[in-house]
């Protein structure tokens, strides 16, 4: 008994109180037959009662809690803080994973267009129009309450956390959410100012203030009319128009547009992007933007209707244009000048002239800088990146050696000629294969292209005709030009010459007239026009092609084609009025094409050399700029907004 | 002797943390002060310690909320709060300055108050080993499960050292 273990009833006797009835039962069993265990079980129950008997000590202090307001705050905040990071956290990821399901639902796209990448881990552009626009925010509010949640709950480590929570928490609301978003900032003030803003329009988060309207509304009516559609860029040639979806809302600094980035999705599931313009926003309430007085549809919008005596080319006419099959050119080519809206615009028309090189391998284009200048590009075929022609500066026309070894341009002049007057303009010729030194440059007052032959660079200047050498810029007088009535007052005029392939004869505008005259000064030849804008010659130097536009464009517009005799063979109307681009002759010398701008539309016309019809090769939705093939085969087709095309000529 | 409130219902009475342990401090001062002072036998000690115990209560009041058993909890820091002062003291004993006790100096000592006194000598002269599982269950009134909890030692360890508590208590107070 003296030795307790496990098992012994002193282990029993000694934790008696929480023995079981049958466990008490049995122990008093034993109790009643050993003395021993009965003693010491009186001697334990006798321990307990003393020590129970023990008094309480009554405590002489009370505890007194100081009720720190300002404690009870922060430990508040950071209360809240752990229940907002949790929250927020909880909210990203059920959100994330809702929409991952929702994407992975979609059904998968097939499509064969040309590509609009869509960037890693984006969801599919479709994916708004299918989920409400709060699911897609989501994961932004939860994400935002769990960066502000943890700032909170840090408040439990220094007081600078909560203080940047609180700071980001009206950050955001200020500036993403409306209706405060209304509201002045200063974060606002430097978007407005610096430009750039942009937003989703599928989330319910925009900066009125910076934005100071939404154009969807406006747009989405007629991204609806284009539902079915085929055309050139934005819609696809021969895939109809599916669906399409708003990604992006872009103020520019420049407020004078709003830009919606929307991706057309075609019938065979390929998609692009553009961003449409929305232009000349008009003032409402609150100094938002009400309505936009045009828009980057309306020329895709507006009816496609033959002019009189140019009609469209159908399946039986002798010519007319395959289906337009994408250029697989450089990305960056693709995107040359897609950020300039004039393309979408009325006000804007002639903005672009492709000009193809002899060699089929590679054409000219331009594009227009933020400051209105134009940057003039080589674009190669082949794939590789564009060239910059012109270092800085703008340029007027542009062109090619025959052999294709040069560039040729005028750029508006640099240099002061004397007081008040600047130089008017600068004629520059490049080698296509050094682009970066120019070979020559020469203040001329032309500012149309000169003529280039194989001879070299034929100008106007000082009432007589001048031709330079390609390889040296060396200048030399031919003849005098009696008939050129050139101003002299070195401000830029627009005078077009062309001498013949041959180098035998010059046509020049004199007046409103057409002038011819050998390269000897002899055989002139003076044929009626109401104002010269481009001539040009065809390859066996027999006959050429000019384009008569009254100066005032009260008139029609007209090409004539005349024998280097100086006789009219055909006089053909190709627009009722407005500009036109310099005549292209076949290689074979029986049409001409014709690019006009008939009241600020885009047309592609060819005239038959030999009985003088006109028809007009342009389509519906088309809205092109067009260089023909220097075989004669096919047109390169662009309207601005990124592709480029190639269409066969059906003859 | 005490009634236990169980967790469920201190943190039903916790609106917040200071409301929570209010109810906390309410509930188990006075046994935990009593606890304290059959563990040292001195008053003022006690008092100080039992401060002690409520200011790392509070402290590790957020980890309260995995704790199955508050009150095994509080013995539990109580029983460490009062070990570690005895070691920062050096009084590597644990001896009593019992009579220096006000409330036991009485100029005309009762009968029970001697006793009293002998019982409390007899406790102090156990060893900390024993004396804790002792003062708990005979005491406190917790029971085994609640002491190996606050020891943090097994059921069976805590009933063998009962015994041995009790037997060596027997010699001691035999003795007084």
């Amino acid at each position: 008994m003296s030795d307790p273990g496990f098992d012994h009833p002193l282990t029993q006797l000694a934790s008696y109180r929480e023995l079981t009835p049958a466990e008490r039962q049995a122990v008093h069993s034993h109790l009643a037959v050993c003395d021993e265990c009965r003693a010491q079980f009186e001697a334990f129950h006798r321990q307990d009662t003393l020590l129970a008997a023990l008094p309480d000590r009554l405590p002489r202090r009370r505890l007194q809690f100081e009720r720190n307001n300002r404690a009870h705050f922060w430990n508040g905040l950071a209360r809240l803080g752990d229940v907002m990071a949790v929250g927020g956290l909880a909210t990203l990821t059920l959100a994330i994973v809702f929409l991952v399901h929702v994407a992975a639902m979609a059904p998968v796209q097939t499509g064969s267009a040309p590509p609009s990448p869509l960037p890693p881990l984006t969801l599919p552009p479709d994916l708004p129009a299918r989920v409400n626009p709060w699911v897609l925010a989501a994961p932004w509010i939860g994400g935002a309450i769990a960066v502000i949640g943890a700032l909170f709950a840090l408040g439990k480590r220094s007081r600078k956390w909560p203080a940047l929570g609180a700071v980001l928490l009206i950050t955001l609301l200020f500036n993403f959410v409306p209706p405060l978003s209304a509201l002045p900032n200063p974060i606002s003030g430097v978007w407005r100012m610096v430009g750039g803003y942009s937003y989703d329009p599928n989330l319910p988060f925009i900066n009125l203030w910076v934005a100071r309207g939404d154009p969807i509304p406006k747009l989405r009516p007629h991204m609806d009319r284009l539902i079915g559609q085929v055309g050139l860029d934005p819609l696809d040639p021969v895939q109809p128009l599916a669906r399409y979806a708003f990604e992006r809302v872009i103020q520019p600094r420049d407020t004078r547009f709003m830009l919606v980035t929307t991706r057309f999705v075609y019938a065979d599931g390929s998609s692009r992007v553009y961003d449409v313009p929305m232009a000349y926003p008009v003032l409402g309430d609150f100094g938002s933007f009400s309505y936009w007085l045009d828009d980057g549809l309306e020329r895709l919008r507006a009816q496609h209707i033959a002019l009189p005596g140019q009609p469209f080319a159908a399946e039986s006419s002798a010519v007319r244009l395959g289906d337009a099959v994408r250029l697989k050119l450089s990305p960056q080519a693709d995107r040359l000048d897609t950020v300039n809206p004039a393309h979408w615009l009325w006000s804007g028309n002639r903005l672009q002239r492709l000009v193809w090189s002899s060699q089929g391998d590679a054409f000219l284009m331009v594009e227009q800088r933020s400051d209105r200048t134009l940057q003039l590009w080589l674009v190669s075929l082949a794939g590789s990146a564009p060239q910059p022609v012109n270092r800085g500066g703008s340029v007027f026309e542009y062109g090619w050696s025959p052999d294709g070894t040069f560039i040729v341009y005028t750029a508006p002049g640099e240099g002061l000629l004397s007081f008040g007057v600047h130089e008017a303009t600068q004629l520059v010729v490049v080698r296509r294969d050094e682009l970066q030194r120019p070979i020559a440059r020469r203040a001329i007052v032309n500012t149309s292209l000169p003529s280039l032959t194989q001879q070299g660079i034929w100008y106007t200047q000082d009432d007589a005709l001048w031709l330079m050498d390609y390889q040296t810029g060396a200048s030399t007088r031919v003849t005098a030009l009696p008939d050129l009535g050139q101003a002299s007052d070195a401000l830029p005029i627009y005078w077009p010459l062309a001498v013949s392939p041959d180098a035998s004869r010059a046509a020049h505008a004199c007046g409103d007239n057409l002038c011819l005259i050998n390269l000897d000064g002899s055989d002139r030849s003076v044929i009626p026009a109401s104002g010269i804008r481009a001539i040009t010659w065809d390859r066996t130097s027999d006959r050429l092609a000019a384009v008569s536009h009254d100066a005032n464009n009260l008139g029609p517009v007209r090409v004539l084609i005349v024998s280097r005799d100086g006789e009219v063979q055909h006089t053909a109307e190709v627009a009722p009025r407005d500009a036109t681009d310099p005549p292209q002759w076949t290689p074979d010398g029986k049409l001409i094409f014709v690019q006009t701008y008939p009241m600020n539309g885009r047309r592609i016309l060819t005239v038959d050399a030999g009985i003088g019809q006109v028809l007009d090769l342009s389509r519906e939705h088309w809205d092109a700029y067009f260089a023909l093939s220097p075989d004669g085969k096919s047109v390169l087709l662009n309207n601005g907004r990124g592709g480029f095309w190639l269409a066969p000529i059906i003859r | 002797m005490e009634s236990a409130p169980t967790f469920s219902r201190i943190t039903r009475m916790a609106h917040d943390d200071v409301a929570h342990f209010e109810a906390l401090y309410a509930a188990y001062q006075q046994p935990i002060l009593s606890y304290l002072y059959r563990l040292v036998g001195d008053a003022a000690h006690a008092e100080e310690l039992c401060q002690e115990v409520y200011v790392r209560a509070y402290r590790a009041r957020r980890s309260m909320d995995r704790v199955q058993n508050v009150r095994a909890w509080l013995y539990r820091i109580a029983t460490n709060a009062a070990r570690d002062q005895l070691r920062r003291r050096r009084l590597l004993s644990w001896l009593p300055l019992f009579d220096e006790d006000p409330a036991l100096l009485v100029e005309s000592p009762e009968p029970a108050a001697l006793e009293t006194h002998a019982v409390q000598q007899a406790l102090l002269k156990l060893s900390p080993e024993l004396r804790v599982p002792l003062v708990l269950y005979s005491c406190q009134e917790l029971s085994t499960q609640e002491i190996a909890d606050v020891l943090g030692i097994s059921r069976d360890a805590v009933k063998q050292r009962l015994v041995r508590a009790r037997l060596r208590f027997k010699e001691l107070y035999k003795d007084e």
